[in-house]
């Protein structure tokens, strides 16, 4: 076995580690110290956590889609900008890049403190337009950065033999770069929604506490210690995004088959 | 089908020149090679027409209409790049028939055409293949049908052969010959093979170091080249160099009728296979035979006359180092520059 099997395997044991534990908390009934197995099994989270009178299933699949639009609309900006920084020349490009990963750099609570102001004015706290706008600024450095990548690599000489051709900008995007680029935005796409489903504050700060996301109910049983219970929420969590991204893989991969 | 006129055009890379002062007129249905060595500027020219790269100065029109400010996807100016460029997720058929789905024709009448078009390039059977699929030389019929498929004004060939061997080469050559004729589409080919810029050219444009140094026929550019660079581009080249007093050009190599007037400075050109091995005669020059180069249709004798040396191409391969020759020289076919 050479080095780089040995290390791809140590890294998969020290992520799968982890998870593999929350699946036995989440399981576990009495768990008591020193023991290595929970002395008995119990599916007390699960019943928690699908009992309709909690409502988790409910706000799962609204954060789902709340993820889900962001990661749309986050792609939308990203595509255009990257495009733009790549092949373009124009004044104050750079100025723009250094902009572009601002929101890595300044923490988002500072941010967000900042646009509560401007989206009380806009009367957009305490809605679901306002969330979604918020969780859009930390995605879209990602996004930008990856796809800028992607097309400083790849060039646009073919985009351009599509437009000699005589394809309009638009087609340009829908024929030709977005079939390419497909894996590298299912990618970027899978990081954006990530960022977007597992944001606490910000989503508190402009949601008021009206907007309820799966997030926002996982906060409160980290804090209280009720850790079958939150391993349970973590479980679920995880699968939902596991499923989310291989879902639309799948779906982006069939759309893409149908489209050319 | 349109005629093309570039005007006066520059072109600058980081405050260097890389095109200056290019004219051409290029008129409908004809088709100019772009010939020149490597990094003259014969891509960028070519780009500059198709509208990928802007001019810094100069006007490109088709017809009577300035191209300058028309977008790349309005000039209708087919361009097939050095590298192909075919669409690798798109298959044979809708690579071809990119530029009519675009046009949003009708799926019949794309249909029809791109059927037509696999016929002509004798790509039948496949449609269905990815561009990964296919060999050099069918990649390369894909993208000229495909360039063809909108039926361009224009169609600009970046050296579309290069990547092919010597045999589908010259295949291929006369099929873009004929083929061009047919459709009679005003084309500009871009190459620096000498051979496949005499098969294939109506006219040829000699571009070196961003300079347009002879644009003519094929015959006159290697016959009549109007500078030593130009004639030294298509080979070998042997020089006499004297000076001419009354009718006569005096040289170290001797001396000849001329029919030129007086000239202190004057060179003669001859191509190889314009010094004519043979018999002794009136006005021939006694040579010595010094070197011989084999080169299986015929041999390059280098031969020495009163310590000049010149190099003659002859069909004669039985003459061998150390043998005394008779060569003439036709002064009337012969180059002439003046200095
Ligand atoms: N984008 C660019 N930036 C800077 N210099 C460039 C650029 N493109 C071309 N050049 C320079 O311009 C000159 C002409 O290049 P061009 O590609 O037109 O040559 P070419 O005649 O097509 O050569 P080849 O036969 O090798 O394809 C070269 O010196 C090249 O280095
Ligand atoms: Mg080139």
């Amino acid at each position: 076995m050479n080095i780089n099997k040995i290390l791809v395997r140590i890294i998969a044991l020290l992520l799968f580690f982890p998870i593999l534990f929350m699946v036995f908390l989440s399981l576990s009934g009495a768990w008591p110290w020193p023991f290595l197995m929970p002395k008995s099994i119990s599916l007390r989270g699960y019943l928690y956590v699908f009992n309709p009178s909690t409502k988790i299933l409910k706000i799962l699949i609204n954060s789902i889609l709340l993820s889900l639009i962001v990661t749309f609309i986050t792609i939308a900006i990203s595509l255009p900008a990257a495009n733009a920084l790549a092949f373009y020349d124009f004044k104050g490009k750079n100025i723009i890049k250094v902009l572009l990963f601002l929101p890595l750099i300044v923490p988002m609570i500072a941010v967000t403190m900042g646009i509560h102001l401007i989206f009380i004015r806009l009367g957009i706290v305490n809605t679901y337009l306002g969330v979604i706008l918020i969780h859009v600024i930390p995605g879209i450095p990602y996004g930008v950065k990856i796809l800028l990548n992607v097309f400083e690599l790849k060039g646009n000489k073919i985009e351009l033999q599509a437009k000699i051709l005589g394809a309009s900008t638009w087609q340009v995007l829908r024929y030709i770069t977005i079939p390419i680029i497909m894996p590298t935005l299912v990618v970027a796409g899978s990081v954006i929604y990530i960022i977007s489903f597992t944001q606490y504050f910000i989503t508190f700060l402009i949601g008021g506490g009206k907007i309820i996301t799966y997030s926002i109910i996982l906060f409160p049983f980290a804090e209280s210690g009720d850790r079958t219970i939150l391993s349970a929420l973590s479980v679920i969590f995880v699968i939902s995004v596991l499923a989310i991204i291989y879902l639309s893989e799948k779906l982006v991969k069939k759309i893409y088959k149908n489209y050319i | 089908m349109s005629n093309i006129k570039i005007f006066n055009v520059y072109k600058y890379y980081n405050g260097r020149a890389v095109l200056k002062n290019i004219n051409l007129d290029i008129n409908e249905g004809e088709l100019v090679v772009l010939l020149g060595p490597s990094g003259s500027g014969k891509t960028t020219l070519i780009n500059g027409i198709a509208g990928i790269i802007s001019f810094e100065n100069g006007e490109v029109y088709f017809n009577k209409d300035l191209m300058n400010n028309v977008p790349i996807e309005k000039r209708n100016a087919a361009l097939v790049d050095q590298n192909l460029l075919l669409f690798p997720h798109m298959t044979v058929y809708s690579n071809i028939a990119f530029g009519l789905k675009m046009r949003r024709l009708d799926k019949q009448i794309i249909d029809k055409k791109v059927k037509l078009l696999i016929d002509l390039m004798e790509l039948s059977g496949l449609e269905k293949k990815y561009p990964y699929q296919l060999s050099g030389g069918q990649a390369q019929r894909v993208a000229i049908a495909r360039a063809l498929a909108i039926e361009p004004k224009v169609l600009l060939l970046d050296e579309p052969l290069s990547k092919l061997d010597k045999n589908l080469r010259r295949n291929m050559q006369e099929f873009i010959k004929e083929l061009q004729k047919k459709l009679n589409i005003t084309t500009i080919m871009v190459t620096h093979d000498l051979e496949e810029a005499f098969i294939v050219a109506d006219k040829i444009a000699l571009l070196i170091d961003g300079e347009i140094k002879q644009y003519d026929t094929p015959a006159n550019i290697y016959e009549k080249p109007v500078s030593k660079e130009v004639a030294e581009f298509f080979g070998c080249s042997n020089y006499i160099y004297g000076k001419v007093e009354n009718g006569k050009f005096i040289s170290d190599v001797g001396v000849f009728d001329v029919n030129v007037s007086n000239c202190q400075y004057a060179t003669y050109m001859f191509r190889p296979e314009q010094i004519i091995l043979g018999e002794k005669q009136k006005n021939s020059l006694k040579a010595c035979i010094i070197k011989r180069q084999y080169l299986g249709d015929r041999v390059n004798y280098i031969i020495d006359i009163n310590g000049n040396k010149l190099v003659c191409s002859s069909n004669n391969k039985n003459l061998n180092i150390g043998d005394i020759v008779y060569i003439s020289l036709d002064f009337d076919k012969a180059i002439c520059f003046f200095e």
